[in-house]
């Protein structure tokens, strides 16, 4: 009965403490109306609460934000007392949190939420079952979390520093405790169940990890206050210090913000800030899990500047830190038995869908835990990897390298927090200060998306968007069945939703009160007409293009080429026009305009433009850029656009195939070829990528008519043609089509029009030798390169017509020089000469063998030919010095026939005359050649010719010396039978060196003693010797027989006198030497006899040697052997011309 | 050794200590009178009366005393607190740092902030005056912020650049 009794009061109480505060006007005792209240139904009949909540939460709507405030007291705490209050209660605090009125309240409601949630967690991880009410509440409530955390951008720093409070509850909250954490009572992911399909605990951490990312990234922007900075300082190392795993993370923000501290602080938020760093660092060292960073932590804290004996008092005692140590080596499953691990093995078995299922659960708890950690150490690495990367390459030299290039950016003063800050670096040069300047500047580079270490952990960042949001409630919604919560904001709960879903309304709103909708600009705004559209944008345009000066003295001219660029991408062509002559105007001023504007076509051309299509874009990127290049192109002040002209074609973000083309007409403009292929140049080299989409042009380029553009574009195809294979192919391509025009009778009409001649009409086009050259060009530049090709031109070759032959024989010398005699596809083409082109290989052979010897190579080929299927001997001309002697001496006969100039020059090879001394070598020597000659068969040629050819030899004074004659000569001798030719060289070579009648004497003797009168034409000649070389003769002739001695009186008759006359002036002795028959013949007597005529001996010849005796004995008695052949010659040596 | 506390100006304000003792100024620098905290004003007062009265006239302490003793019982620790502020304000770093550190240590509730300021002001009267009209100053100003949170880093700045001295500001959160 007591108890009713209190209950009534309470009630009664309460009921007048409501009306009361209904009508008071006064704020302050309506909050402490509702304050009383409160404390009535939370503390002292928590039963009332569920009568009066409606009443109390009524207050919501009152004007004054305090009351307000009460309200969300109330709130926080009834939900508290009985979690059945949650979902009355969530849709109030929707409205709530979008207080338009008072940020206060919105802040309170963010507080509020924060436990709520929390609560409401819990209360699903316990309730035996979820009703439809609780999925309700649940995900309301998630839509405000999402709704929070983007408030971390919000425009009110109070308001934002709640959001990072909020994330950080959620963080705590949606991840597992873990070993090291602080002892924290709090609910937390511990005590969700693996089955709470509403919440799934996996999806729950991972949001927690993207929501921990964001606060890094919060941490780290750049323009945070100093109040939001310490909020989230505080706010991640409690995380830290909560969930070790995130430990290296948070200290890797740290590190980078000391090493970036937002430039918006003042001094003394700067010293603030440091003070809190400094504060949060000490903390994180008394973790015992932060040991792994302990050197990290020491290193920020002694530039925070605390001192050794602070540093030391925070380090946990040694003995911990061994322990923690120990604990790291061991298996992680085995240390740590406590009760969050037992906790989750629990539900490791029910899990379904759990991937680990097969693996023991006492792994499962740890292994689960503990791949955080190491997902943990890839993100912090991204410093750390800079860092031994910046290390290995701190030398001294690099290191002074970085002071004096850093020097100019120096300000004149050293700024005041620098002042403050800095101290003496007393360890200068160490290891550790290396290692710790390294740190710095990794903390830097990373910072900045710099350095190796960004881009080995750049694709592991975790971006939080929308869509993540959606992806995740698709995914916890199996098949659809369940949608996001119809809001009492949007409004859009279609029938089938409503029934499936309880749709949360807030309490005690008995007239529903209209509330503010968020605004959407697309809702409320409704397109301009289209005239009116164009006018604004013009003048838009034209405020923007005269604020040029403005922009840049305001500092905010990259803002305006931004915006610039961005209209220009929705640009009628007028505009467009004025945009161009603004930018000509200068150029090098607005280049970067240029590539704004540039980039945004490209984006919205590509489809990844940021922002909208508000308009179509009128004109694609293409065109524009075909637009800024020919109107640059045609500028005559050439100097800056050529410079933004190169800028525009290497670092625009594609190069339109149009672009090519103009290009390609600007190149072949003989007043700029030069520029034009100079950036084709650096196209290729700058855009390798594309060198595919150059060829053509290029190609074109390179077969022009006019030579320089020419030269200067085959350099560079011949570049492309080395730079890959399937260029190669593509190059080479051209060059043969091009190459096969030739074949055609007359210059293929494509060809005529690139040369740009006006041919008229029904006028047969005639090749001429600039026209077949056009078409070579390419390819005999090709040629030492891709060696291959030749077997084209032997194609074609035979195809041509007279002329065209003429024009190829005449270029081919240098290619084919190029490609020399080894090259085994010239040895193919000499092997497998088509018919019809003999005259080109003869011409290539030729050119190979011009200064150099044949290789053997090159010979066998040659030769193969030559005997198997083209048997003229010309093809040998080339080779001779190749060949082997036999084979050069059957060669001869047929060699000597040719045109005399042939002839000469076979024999320029064989003797080596115009030839390089050092590497000549002949087959065949002077000597032999020359003898050759002598012995070739008269069957096979007739005499004339090898007069002619032996004349040619002794033509070459050089070569044949007396000394060779003389080897000739007596080796000719010494042949059996003698050569028909043998006297007719023995009278040349004495006509040549009169000093060899002594070793003519000699063979005269030699002959006489060898019977020569035997041998009717050699008689002859030795006749006609002895006519000529008398008086010396005179001893050959007594030394002969006396019948042939006659035949030689028949012959010549004035010998007979002058040998008569000469044996007259014999001593009687010496007459005794002379056979009795031949003194008889010469003076008509007997020896004893006294000349009728007496005439004085002739003196002796000076030259005339005493007559041998030897020989003459042995003539003598061979004579005797030997009767002298009766019968004059009667074949005359007509032919033999002395 | 004290976070701020002036009642006079219409300010809900307490004072409090932070260190582990109560300590206040003796006859030699190195001999402070030093109690626990949990002993009343009125029995320090005493027991300074006993020691040296003219001693402790002189340099205001026992004016001091009087003082305190008529507004609370006896010198409170702010670690030993369980109200909430919105704006705690100390006159040393020291301290400052002392109360960084208390709150630290605890783990937050409900996350409602609080703005922790430091001015330094040495510990004599004259700076202890002119302290207290710049404290008092401050405070009115950020009575009169409509968001606080939103407006204090401005306040600050504005207070400092015109006081001419440097301040150290943080949040903490309850």
């Amino acid at each position: 009965m007591a108890a009713m009794e209190v209950g009534n009061d309470v009630q009664e109480q309460c009921v007048e403490l409501l009306n009361e505060a209904a009508l008071l006007t006064d704020d302050v005792k309506k909050v402490a109306n509702l304050k009383k209240v409160q404390e009535l139904i939370i503390h002292q009949d928590p039963a009332l609460l569920d009568n009066f909540l409606d009443e109390v939460v009524a207050f919501q709507s009152d004007t004054n934000a305090e009351v307000r405030r009460a309200v969300l007291g109330f709130i926080e705490e009834a939900c508290r007392k009985d979690h059945e209050m949650v979902p009355k209660v969530v849709a109030n605090l929707s409205l709530l949190l979008q207080d338009s009125f008072s940020v206060a309240v919105v802040k309170r409601t963010i507080q509020a939420i924060g436990n709520i949630y929390k609560i409401t967690l819990q209360w699903l991880s316990q309730a035996r079952s979820v009703t439809d009410l609780m999925d309700s509440a649940w995900s309301m409530l998630g839509q405000m979390k999402r709704q929070i955390i983007s408030y971390v951008d919000h425009d009110n720093d109070g308001v934002r520093t709640m959001a990072v409070k909020f994330m950080e509850m959620v963080v705590l909250l949606q991840t597992y405790s873990e070993p090291g954490s602080l002892k924290r009572q709090e609910f937390c992911l511990d005590g969700v169940p693996m089955t709470l399909k509403i919440a799934r605990p996996r999806k729950l951490e991972e949001e927690a990890r993207t929501v921990f990312a964001e606060m890094i990234k919060f941490h780290g922007s750049p323009h945070i206050s100093s109040v939001n900075l310490m909020a989230c300082m505080g706010s991640l190392t409690l995380i830290a210090r909560c969930r070790p795993s995130f430990i290296g993370q948070v200290i890797s923000a740290l590190e980078s913000l000391h090493a970036n501290l937002p430039p918006t602080l003042s001094k003394s938020q700067v010293n603030s800030v440091r003070k809190h760093m400094k504060m949060q660092l000490l903390n994180l060292l008394k973790h015992p899990a932060s040991y792994d960073s302990h050197r990290n932590i020491c290193t920020l804290l002694t530039d925070l500047g605390a001192s050794q004996s602070e540093v030391a008092r925070a380090m946990p005692p040694a003995e911990e830190l061994r322990k923690r140590q120990r604990r790291t080596e061991e298996p992680p499953g085995a240390a740590d038995d406590d009760t969050p691990g037992t906790k989750r093995q629990k539900f490791v078995p029910e899990d379904d869908d759990d991937d680990d299922e097969e693996v023991p659960a006492g792994r499962v708890a740890s292994g689960a835990r503990l791949a955080p950690v190491d997902k943990m150490k890839h993100k912090l690495n991204a410093i750390d990897i800079t860092e031994t990367w910046a290390a290995e390459r701190l030398t001294p030299q690099l290191a002074a390298d970085l002071v004096l290039v850093s020097m100019q950016h120096l300000p004149d003063a050293p700024p005041a927090l620098f002042s403050n800050t800095f101290t003496p670096i007393s360890a200068a040069g160490t290891r550790s200060q290396i290692q710790h300047v390294a740190r710095l500047l990794a903390a830097q580079l990373t910072k900045a998306g710099l350095g190796p270490g960004v881009e080995a952990t750049r694709n592991q960042g975790i971006q939080m968007t929308d869509h993540d949001w959606e992806m995740e409630d698709e995914e916890e919604a199996p098949a659809g069945s369940r949608r996001p919560i119809a809001t009492v904001l949007s409004g859009t709960v279609t029938g089938r939703e409503a029934k499936k879903k309880v749709a949360l309304l807030p309490s005690g709103q008995m007239h529903k009160k209209h509330m503010a909708k968020p605004l959407r600009l697309t809702e409320i705004t409704r397109p301009l007409p289209k005239d009116e559209l164009e006018k604004s944008m013009t003048a838009a345009l034209d405020r923007l293009l005269a604020a040029e000066k403005p922009a840049r003295v305001g500092g905010l001219f990259s803002v305006r080429a931004k915006l610039l660029a961005m209209m220009s991408a929705h640009f009628t062509p007028q505009l467009l026009d004025k945009m161009l002559v603004h930018i000509l105007e200068d150029m090098r001023g607005r280049a970067d305009l240029v590539f704004s504007w540039l980039y945004e076509e490209y984006c919205n051309s590509v489809g990844f433009s940021n922002f909208g299509q508000v308009m179509r874009s009128t004109a694609n990127y293409e065109q524009i850029f075909c637009m800024l290049i020919s109107a640059l192109m045609v500028r005559p002040d050439f100097k800056d656009g050529e410079i933004l002209l190169t800028r525009l074609f290497l670092e625009a973000p594609v190069v339109p195939a149009s672009a090519v083309d103009i290009l390609k007409g600007f190149s072949s403009d003989p007043a700029t070829y030069q520029l034009g292929l100079q950036l084709f140049g650096q196209l290729l080299s700058g855009r390798p990528g594309r060198q595919a989409s150059y060829v053509p042009a290029l190609l074109q380029l390179a077969t022009g008519a006019a030579q320089e553009i020419r030269d200067r574009a085959l350099e560079l195809v011949l570049q492309l043609h080395q730079s890959s294979a399937t260029l190669a192919t593509l190059v080479e391509q051209h060059a043969v089509e091009r190459l096969k025009w030739l074949g055609e009778e007359t210059p293929p009409a494509q060809l005529v029009t690139d040369q740009q001649s006006t041919v008229p009409e029904g006028v047969t086009r005639e090749w001429t030798d600039e026209l077949a050259k056009l078409c070579l060009h390419l390819y005999l530049a090709l040629l030492p390169r891709r060696e291959s090709l030749i077997h084209e031109l032997a194609h074609v070759y035979v195809l041509t017509t007279a002329d065209v032959k003429r024009t190829i024989l005449r270029v081919l010398e240098a290619p084919i020089r190029g490609m020399g005699m080894e090259s085994p596809e010239l040895l193919t083409l000499v092997e497998t000469c088509p018919k019809g082109a003999e005259t080109l290989i003869t011409r290539v052979i030729h050119i190979l063998t011009d200064k150099t010897p044949p290789s053997v190579e090159l010979v066998d080929r040659v030769r193969d030919l030559y005997q198997k299927r083209v048997s003229d001997v010309r093809f040998l001309i080339p080779v001779l010095n190749g060949l082997n002697k036999s084979e050069v001496i059957a060669a001869l006969p047929k060699l000597i026939r040719l045109n005399p100039v042939v002839v000469k020059e076979v024999f320029n090879r064989l003797l080596g005359i115009h030839a390089d001394t050092g590497n000549f070598s002949s087959p065949l020597t002077p000597v032999e050649l020359l003898v050759a000659l002598h012995n070739i068969d008269p069957a096979k040629c007739d005499m004339k010719t090898i007069i002619k050819a032996t004349s040619l030899c002794f033509a070459e004074k050089q070569v044949y010396t007396q000394e060779v004659l003389a080897v000739v000569l007596q080796q000719l001798m010494e042949q059996d039978p003698l050569p028909v030719l043998l006297m007719r060289t023995v009278i040349q070579s004495l006509a040549l060196y009169n000093r060899l009648i002594g070793l003519v004497m000699n063979i005269l003797t030699r002959l006489a003693s060898r019977q020569v009168w035997t041998e009717k034409k050699v008689w002859e000649g030795f006749i006609k010797c002895c006519q000529r070389t008398k008086p010396s003769s005179y001893q050959v002739l007594l030394q002969l027989p006396v019948d042939p001695l006659r035949e030689v009186f028949d012959t010549a008759p004035e010998l007979r006198a002058q040998l008569r006359d000469y044996v007259n002036g014999f001593t009687a002795s010496q007459r005794e030497h002379l056979p009795a028959d031949v003194f008889e013949l010469i003076t008509g007597r007997k020896p004893g006899e006294e000349p009728q005529r007496v005439s004085p001996p002739p003196a002796p010849e000076p030259a005339a040697e005493p007559p041998p005796r030897l020989p003459r004995a042995r003539n003598r008695k061979r004579s005797k052997r030997h009767p002298p052949s009766s019968g004059a010659a009667d074949a005359p040596m007509k032919a033999i011309d002395y | 050794m004290k976070s701020m506390g002036r009642s006079k100006k219409s300010f809900t304000v307490q004072s409090f200590g932070t260190g582990d003792k109560v300590k206040l100024p003796g006859s030699a620098p190195n001999k402070p009178n030093i109690y626990d905290f949990g002993t009343t004003y009125e029995h320090i007062y005493r027991d300074l009366q006993e020691k040296d009265r003219s001693l402790y006239t002189q340099n205001g302490l026992l004016h001091m005393l009087d003082r305190n003793r008529r507004i609370k019982p006896g010198p409170q620790r702010l670690q030993e607190c369980s109200d909430k502020f919105d704006v705690v304000i100390s006159c040393e770093e020291r301290v400052y740092d002392q109360i960084l550190e208390m709150f630290e240590s605890r783990e937050p509730v409900d996350n409602t902030p609080v703005h922790v300021i430091n001015i330094d002001i040495q510990d004599n009267h004259e700076e202890a005056t002119i302290g207290a009209f710049l404290i008092c100053d401050l405070c009115t100003q950020l009575e009169d912020s409509q968001d606080l949170e939103d407006d204090i880093d401005e306040l600050l700045q504005e207070f400092e650049s015109k006081a001419k001295r440097q301040v150290l500001h943080c949040v903490q959160f309850y």
